[in-house]
């Protein structure tokens, strides 16, 4: 519709392809590959090895995936809960705008500013939350909060209000309306925002870098320490581990989605 | 029960929704708010229903003031224009939901739901999704979930306007029928169109930006419009300016045998198809001519009236005048009246 | 209203609120040290860089998918909708094994060069481009391209004059995006910059957590909050495109 010839199309598909997958997936790939690579001199990794997979799911690397996940699990579900709570009591509301505003603060700042904050306000009285793991799933709630607000306002932006109306003609009281109608109908948005404030809470390292103690180290921390080492490929390794682990939890949590749809 | 509307007003804003509206629906009786988009029909409706809030005037139901009740508190039945079925439930939990929101017994539910879509002939669809049904089989199943409360007020907004024209004409026949099965209930049916409001209406009450402008029973509105828009909105009459010479009135600087003139009304309405072609009557000159099946529609200029035109329905067998002639005009005097202008 | 108001007030606006208070003492220092306003002007560099060769990328991926579709474009499009979840600092790691001592291409120094980071910035921030504009070009009918051919307009003057000012919009709102989520990146300046870029973000975690210097840390960090949300008000502002959302 936009190029009609054949060479045309094949010229810009190549040059799709090229731009693809060099800049945008061969990262990706590369990462994996080295996660199973005992060396890498050339064009191509060479002597695989599964040792490097083994190190990254033993010993300290295997607590940080612990660490992470129940962080993720923690940080992600509270922020979903609040983000939503938040987000239907915001609307329709006069200070709509102003929590809008409020709750879109988290990402527009840095994360490392969100996790200094955090540090400087939690350090002292009266709440001493520093050195514990909670200033750390504290830091990823803050951050997944902003995104589960959003997903949530932008899918009640998009219902219809007359569901409620009809439910409360029908005798409903506000509180069965939340419970039967409208939370059920942004199911499909809760879910995804839990899949997506897990799936960023398992690659958060801007706000966790500046709070973690050392006793609630998680995956992204650890490989930063690993490459930081020179161990670029047990890094490589436990990165695989991570993508993993992150797909395997969105992907259970889409499968909760369920029949329900955004109408 | 009678449904009560006393000076009703609704303001978003600086905007004015609806204006001093006073109207009574009263049991057993079907009201239709007509107008076109923006007129507050609506408006009128979800005041009635509770979703929103009268700036001032109150609402009553069978005299007791409602105004300030929530709308869970009120027990009225509802049908909205997309009809916003519930699409996580099935059509029978959709059906069910105002009697489980009433506590009712297990047993009491079950009986219901089924008498419910029995009637609205949906029985066999009662495991199906929302989205599964047609907009005709969606908006049945919003009419049983209306009526599964019991309601003794029932408000339809719109809901036909979904559907498509040969549904339509098949659902306003169902609406007529669903009528006779509820013959206690106060019907309020806001439409844009008026053949819906002809065919189903006790009464019309026709709505222009924001207030009423006329209401009485559906059949003298017809005949004798008490206003132009009126007129013009119901049954598209044709409006034609009038001089009074005492008594008569004359259109066009031609005398209308039979009709008397009325101070303060300077419009002739007359229906297309009341008017008929003869040799004594007023000029006027073909400027279009539209075959539509059943009837040949001309498009006339009136000589002497130049901003004036006027539409002419003639039997489908009648002689077609040709394009640019110049035929005469018979208005009986039965079919006109005058309104003001 | 109160309860999830109450979280952020507590989490978020007090936490930042003494941000500022903390930054008092250390301004005059802050502002006056090389270090601060070299990394001041690295961040603003990359990140215009970096958006603008998103844009770049993004438009003709987005493009291409849309409008020039191949088996498989579906795929590719939810593919960079699943990139939008992955963390930043994967793109920097690999950088490692492409351009690194020892690696693919043996580009030794580039690593150690802002442009670098640049060019994994747009690796990474390139998918956040191309969703508003994937969204805003399924929204345009396809009829209004086929008209535009048959009326005699070649490809070019197809998306310049029809396509390219319908999408505006959604390329203003990933662009600002973009700029914002760059001049805050954090993850692939640790892993790369490291090695000698130093960003404002950088300077940020230095300062706090190697030097405990949280007074400086707080300085750079307001001056750091006003740079994003000034740049990206002045943005949708100026380009007037619609609101555009962080998520």
């Amino acid at each position: 519709m936009l190029v009609w010839t054949r060479p045309g199309k094949a010229l810009t598909w190549i040059a799709f392809a090229v731009v693809f997958g060099v800049l945008v997936l061969a990262p990706f790939v590369v990462v994996i590959a080295a996660a199973f690579a005992g060396t890498w001199n050339g064009v191509l990794p060479s002597n695989p090895t599964a040792g490097h997979l083994q190190e990254a799911l033993s010993g300290d690397e295997l607590a940080s995936l612990s660490v992470s996940l129940q962080t993720a699990f923690l940080g992600g579900l509270l922020a979903v809960a609040f983000g939503t709570w938040g987000a239907l009591a915001a609307h329709g509301s006069r200070f709509g705008r102003v929590a809008d505003a409020l709750h879109h603060l988290p990402i527009a700042v840095p994360s490392v500013v969100v996790g200094l904050g955090l540090l400087v306000a939690f350090s002292r009285q009266p709440i001493l939350l520093n050195g514990t793991k909670w200033i750390v799933v504290i830091a990823h709630l803050v951050l997944m909060v902003a995104f589960s607000y959003g997903t949530v306002a932008a899918a009640l932006q998009r219902v219809d209000p007359s569901y409620a109306d009809v439910a409360a003609s029908l005798g409903a009281s506000p509180a069965r309306v939340l419970w039967q109608v409208r939370l059920p109908m942004l199911r499909p948005a809760i879910a995804s925002a839990a899949g997506l404030s897990v799936a960023l809470s398992m690659g958060e390292v801007g706000a966790t870098i500046m709070v973690y103690p050392a006793s609630w180290r998680t995956v992204p921390v650890s490989i930063f320490a690993l490459s930081d080492r020179g161990q670029t490929f047990t890094a490589a390794a436990e990165a695989l581990v991570l993508l993993t682990a992150t797909v395997l939890v969105v992907f259970t949590v889409d499968r909760l989605r369920g029949r329900a749809v955004e109408q | 029960m009678t449904v009560q509307l006393d000076d009703v007003s609704v303001h978003f804003g600086r905007t004015c929704a609806l204006e001093g509206l006073s109207l009574t629906v009263a049991a057993g009786e079907t009201v239709a708010l007509l107008g076109p988009s923006g007129s507050g029909k609506s408006t009128a409706l979800k005041a009635v229903a509770g979703f929103v809030r009268p700036s001032s005037g109150r609402i009553r139901l069978a005299g007791q003031d409602v105004t300030d009740l929530p709308p869970a508190k009120r027990g009225i039945g509802v049908v909205v224009q997309q009809y916003a079925l519930f699409p996580h439930l099935r059509v029978a939990d959709n059906v069910a939901f105002g009697l489980r929101a009433a506590r009712k017994p297990k047993a009491e539910v079950v009986r219901r739901v089924a008498e419910m879509l029995a009637m609205v002939g949906m029985t066999s669809y009662a495991k199906r999704f929302p989205r599964e049904l047609s907009g005709g089989q969606q908006q049945r199943v919003a009419i049983a979930r209306a009526l599964a409360i019991q309601p003794k007020v029932l408000l339809l907004d719109e809901p036909l306007a979904a559907l498509d024209a040969q549904l339509r004409a098949d659902m306003l026949g169902e609406l007529q029928k669903l009528r006779r099965e509820v013959p206690e209930v106060a019907i309020v049916y806001v439409t844009h169109d008026q053949s819906e409001a002809l065919a189903l209406a006790d009464r019309i009450a026709v709505m222009r930006d924001a207030r009423l402008v006329d209401i009485a029973p559906a059949a003298e509105l017809y005949a004798t419009p008490p206003s132009a828009f009126t007129a013009s909105f119901l049954g598209g009459a044709n409006l034609l300016p009038v001089e009074s010479v005492g008594e008569d009135v004359k259109v066009a600087g031609h005398v209308l045998p039979g009709v008397r003139s009325t101070p303060g009304k300077e419009l002739l309405c007359i229906r297309p198809h009341a008017i008929r072609l003869g040799s004594e009557g007023v000029p006027v000159r073909v400027i279009a001519t539209q075959w539509r099946g059943s009837s040949n529609q001309l498009t006339c200029t009136v000589d002497g009236l130049p901003d004036v035109s006027v539409r002419i329905d003639l039997p489908a067998d009648s002689d077609v005048p040709a394009l640019g002639a110049q035929v005469s005009m018979v208005l009986p005097a039965e079919a006109c009246s005058l309104v003001p202008s | 209203m109160v309860p999830p108001l109450l979280l952020i007030a507590v989490l978020v606006v007090y936490p930042l609120a003494l941000v500022a208070v903390e930054s008092a003492p250390a301004w005059g220092d802050v502002l006056g040290s090389v270090e601060f306003r070299e990394a001041l002007i690295r961040t603003v560099q990359i990140a215009v860089c970096s958006t603008i060769g998103c844009l770049v990328v993004g438009t003709f991926l987005a493009v291409v998918i849309s409008f020039v579709p191949f088996p498989g474009a579906r795929v590719v499009a939810s593919l960079v909708d699943t990139m939008l979840a992955l963390p930043s600092f994967l793109v920097a790691l690999s950088f490692t094994f492409i351009y690194g001592t020892a690696g693919i291409l043996r580009t030794g120094g580039f690593l150690t060069t802002p442009w670098a980071v640049v060019l994994a910035e747009i690796t990474f921030y390139t998918p956040f481009v191309m969703r508003p504009l994937l969204a805003a070009m399924s929204r345009l009918p396809r009829a209004q391209l086929d008209v535009a051919a048959s009326l005699g307009a070649g490809p070019w003057r197809v998306l310049r004059q029809v396509v390219l000012p319908e999408v505006r919009p959604a390329m203003v709102a990933g662009g600002s995006l973009t700029l914002l989520l760059t001049l805050n990146e954090f993850g692939i300046v640790l892993f790369l910059g490291a090695k000698g870029t130093t960003t404002l973000p950088m300077l940020v975690h230095t300062k706090g957590i190697v030097m405990f210097d949280y007074p400086a840390a707080c300085a750079i960090a307001v001056v750091q909050i006003v740079l994003s949300l000034g740049l990206y008000a002045l943005l949708r502002k100026a380009l007037g495109g619609r609101r555009a959302r962080l998520d």
